[in-house]
């Protein structure tokens, strides 16, 4: 019985040295941001559910996703409703969405945009550089290590009757509108 | 069935998966939306594209250098990292003396480019050029360089004759928690640590130069030793968002021959430089819902420069700038405003060299619009202009015409002419030798601005989604270049402005990610300079140094691999061709970089500089020169804290 043993321990050896990039494999930016979009959907309630509509996702601007949006919801529901994605290149449009992502591009536009779906039931995500402070709900914040962390704005969540879960509040950081934003 | 064998299988299972994920590069999709919200925010990003900044529209020569990208480089200077941007020509002359130039006009003093750091112009006026020694920052902190090479006076003023280099720092929220950066090697040791919270982050570091040596072997006397320290904070409310930004930095190099200031046929008794500044910097700005937006910035900076037995300056800057973009109307995006500089300029002459006056207040104001029209629906018309009025030669203009057309989604053709100037600095005008009459220079009382007419052709676009490629090509007109011409007496020299000429090239880039874990780039500059004496000039000795200072020619590689999640190997090569006067030979240079990750929140890294191949010389005269040899770095970064 010597054979098999040096072998099983070459084979934990270099198990030991792999393992954990299972856990720490980087992912594409825009995926791991697909992803986030597809969890807050999850952890928000919105005030009226219309089951027979499927859950529209709607991304305005230029899309930086590609097809890792599609991917990340393809089979996935929220509240038992199915989930639709709709390219959006006026804001206008973003009013007739669940949840709109609004793209980098948009950024001269940000402030028309967040006015224009103000107080209605549509949550607003967004990458763009102090996104929440503006008046937006949730501001994506890539971290100096890489990691995506979130901003909450929950006045503006409030207003627009949305609900967050405590946990999502837990891990967000929770940030302040000024009395400009309540214009 | 035999525990052990479980376990082994097990792990073997994690093998083949960890094997996938490496062929494979990344997890697909549909993972991750499995994974749970804390998990999700413990997956580090990789951005293959260039972020979607609104400088891919500018119909401009525009490269941009990441903070990513400095940290694989190993540079451990700004200089250094600004290699990596294929228009500049970087040199090194001492331990700590680097020149930057863009298009041609490299010198010791070299006066045609712009840098600002969050802002900050960190340009002097004694010499329109930029003391690289003094220039420094947390390299880890810094978010991003835009390097703008052409003429960027419309907006930036004078001085951006031939580029602009913007180098801009992380916000605080980016850079929470704590880093501990402590590296060494052949060529000296660095230690940095920050600390960043929500709102603020504050930071040291603390630099140790060695001694270089020239081609001969003889030790130079350019060891340096610095110590710096900062602070950040950003505020954001709604509307509103302020920045404050501070720094202080003191420290001494030493100062080998020729030295700072070099007079012919006389031998100065060097002595060792002491350098300290601090500087402020706040930034407003308030965003409309209408899309428009209002900026403030304010800054103050001091900065004291002791060189025995030359000179000695001590110099405070006043800088208040505004800025206002509006849409009027949907065809167009204006943006126009002023600035108001106020520098304070104090000098210790000595027995060989006298700026007079010694004490020289001086004022700047600039007044500056640009509307950008919308012609058609891929067709962009930029038109702008600045007026700057300053002591010496009163207002100047400078205008500049852009056009954008995107041809198609991802291929944008541009073009453009700007009209820019070079104002007098005091180096132009109140130099004085010897310190005391007779004076065998007698300043530059007639100096007058340097002036270029520049035309620009330009691609960029991402032919293939893998690719993305730049191209420019410019024709400059110079007039009035700086001269340095003897008088009708025969008995002393002053400054004049007897050149002109023009300087043609193509600036060309190009970036492939040839797989997920694997970029490669590449970048080319090619130039021809043309100069004459007008009628009237007798310096023949600056027209040949001026013909021979810009190589010809230069080419830069790089490589970008991971090799794991955890590893990462990085190669840059580049090659300069030679220079006539003073004579630099064709170089090449190889760094290579390896990078690891033997946990979360600690990095590991070695950099050899220079691998292959003897040492060579970059600038200056060969007997004076740094002999830039082979450098191996060994660098450790810790993050702890709130940000890990």
């Amino acid at each position: 019985m010597r054979g098999p043993v040096p072998w099983h321990w070459a084979a934990l050896l270099i198990a030991g040295l792999v393992v954990p990039s299972c856990i720490a494999a980087p992912a594409p930016e825009y995926g791991v941001k697909a992803a986030f979009l597809y969890k807050f959907a999850t952890y928000i309630r919105w005030p009226v559910s219309a089951p027979a509509r499927p859950f529209v996702i709607g991304v305005l601007g230029d899309d930086p996703f590609g097809s890792t949006l599609g991917e990340v919801v393809r089979g996935q529901t929220v509240q038992g409703r199915g989930i639709r994605i709709r390219a959006l290149t006026r804001k206008e449009e973003a009013v007739e969405c669940d949840l709109v992502f609004i793209s980098a591009s948009e950024q001269p536009n940000v402030k028309a945009i967040l006015a224009r779906l103000r107080s209605t039931a549509v949550l607003t995500v967004s990458d763009l550089d102090q996104f929440a402070e503006q008046g937006g709900m949730i501001g994506l914040v890539t971290t100096e290590e890489k990691h995506v962390r979130f901003d909450i704005n929950k006045a503006a969540l409030d207003r627009a009757g949305l609900r967050a879960s405590s946990q999502l509040l837990q891990l967000a950081r929770i940030v302040d509108e000024s009395p400009g934003g309540r214009r | 069935m035999n525990p052990s064998r479980v376990v082994v299988e097990v792990a073997l299972l994690c093998t083949l998966i960890s094997g996938t994920l490496l062929a494979q590069q990344e997890p697909p999709s549909t993972d991750l939306a499995a994974l749970d919200l804390e998990a999700l925010m413990k997956i580090e990003i990789t951005s293959v594209s260039r972020r979607p900044e609104r400088l891919s529209d500018a119909a401009a020569s525009v490269f941009v250098i990441t903070g990513d990208e400095i940290r694989r480089s190993g540079a451990t200077n700004l200089p250094e990292a600004l290699r990596l941007a294929p228009a500049l020509d970087v040199v090194q002359v001492n331990a700590t003396s680097y020149t930057v130039s863009a298009r041609g006009f490299i010198n010791s003093a070299a006066n045609k480019l712009l840098v600002l750091i969050d802002g900050r112009s960190v340009y002097t006026p004694l010499f329109s050029g930029v003391f690289w020694d003094v220039q420094d920052v947390m390299l880890e902190d810094v978010d991003r360089i835009e390097v703008i090479s052409g003429p960027g006076g419309t907006l930036w003023g004078v001085n951006a004759v031939n580029g602009v280099i913007n180098i801009i720092t992380r916000s605080a929220k980016t850079t929470q928690g704590g880093l501990l950066a402590a590296g060494g090697g052949n060529r000296g040791t660095i230690a940095a640590l920050r600390y960043g919270g929500d709102h603020y982050r504050v930071y040291g570091k603390y630099l140790d130069i060695d001694h270089t040596e020239t081609a001969a072997g003889m030790a130079k006397d350019d060891a340096a030793h610095k110590s710096m320290a900062g602070f950040r904070g950003d505020w954001a409310r709604g509307n509103d968002q302020l920045t404050i930004i501070g720094n202080a930095y003191r420290g001494s190099e030493g100062q080998p021959p020729p030295g700072s200031i070099s007079i012919g046929g006389v031998k100065l008794d060097l002595g060792v430089i002491s350098l300290s500044g601090v500087n402020l910097t706040s930034v407003w700005k308030r965003r409309f819902d209408n899309g428009s937006s209002i900026t403030v910035q304010g800054y103050f900076d001091r900065t004291e420069r002791d060189v025995p037995p030359t000179f000695a300056e001590r110099l405070n800057l006043f800088d208040l700038q505004f800025i206002h973009s509006w849409r009027p109307l949907g065809m167009h995006n204006v943006a126009w405003g002023a600035e108001y500089r106020y520098g304070m300029d104090r000098l210790t002459n000595s027995a060989y060299v006298a700026f007079l006056p010694a004490d020289l207040n001086q004022k700047w104001i600039a007044l500056f619009a640009q509307d950008e029209i919308a012609l058609a629906n891929h067709l962009r018309l930029s038109i702008g202009a600045r007026s700057e009025r300053n002591d010496y030669t009163g207002g100047e203009f400078l205008p500049s015409a852009r056009l954008a057309w995107n041809v198609a989604p991802d291929h944008m053709v541009w073009a453009a002419a700007s009209r820019t100037v070079r104002a007098p600095s005091r180096l132009d005008r109140d130099t004085f030798v010897p310190g005391k009459p007779p004076f065998l220079l007698t300043g530059g009382p007639g100096v007058v601005s340097e002036i270029a007419n520049v035309y620009e052709l330009g691609y960029r676009g991402q032919p293939a989604s893998s690719l993305t490629l730049s191209i420019t090509a410019f024709h400059s007109l110079y007039d009035h270049l700086r001269t340095q011409e003897i008088a009708a007496s025969r008995r002393s020299v002053f400054f004049g402005n007897g050149m002109e000429g023009t300087t043609s090239g193509v600036e060309m880039w190009a970036s492939l990610q040839a797989t997920r874990r694997w970029r490669l780039s590449g970048g080319f500059n090619g130039l021809t300079e043309r100069f004459e004496l007008k009628p009237g000039s007798n310096d023949t000795a600056g027209l040949i140094a001026q013909k021979g200072r810009d190589p010809r020619r230069s080419w830069r590689f790089r490589s970008s691999l991971d090799l794991s999640p955890q590893s990462e190997f990085d190669v840059v090569a580049r090659r300069v061709s030679r220079r006539s006067s003073p004579a630099v030979p064709a170089y090449s240079a190889v760094d290579i970089r390896y990078g690891w990750r033997p946990r979360k929140g600690l990095e590991l890294s070695v950099t050899g500089q220079n691998l292959f191949g003897k040492g060579h010389g970059e600038f200056t005269d060969v007997t004076t020169r740094t002999e830039v040899g082979r450098g191996v770095f060994i660098n450790v970064v810790s993050r702890f804290g709130r940000g890990s």
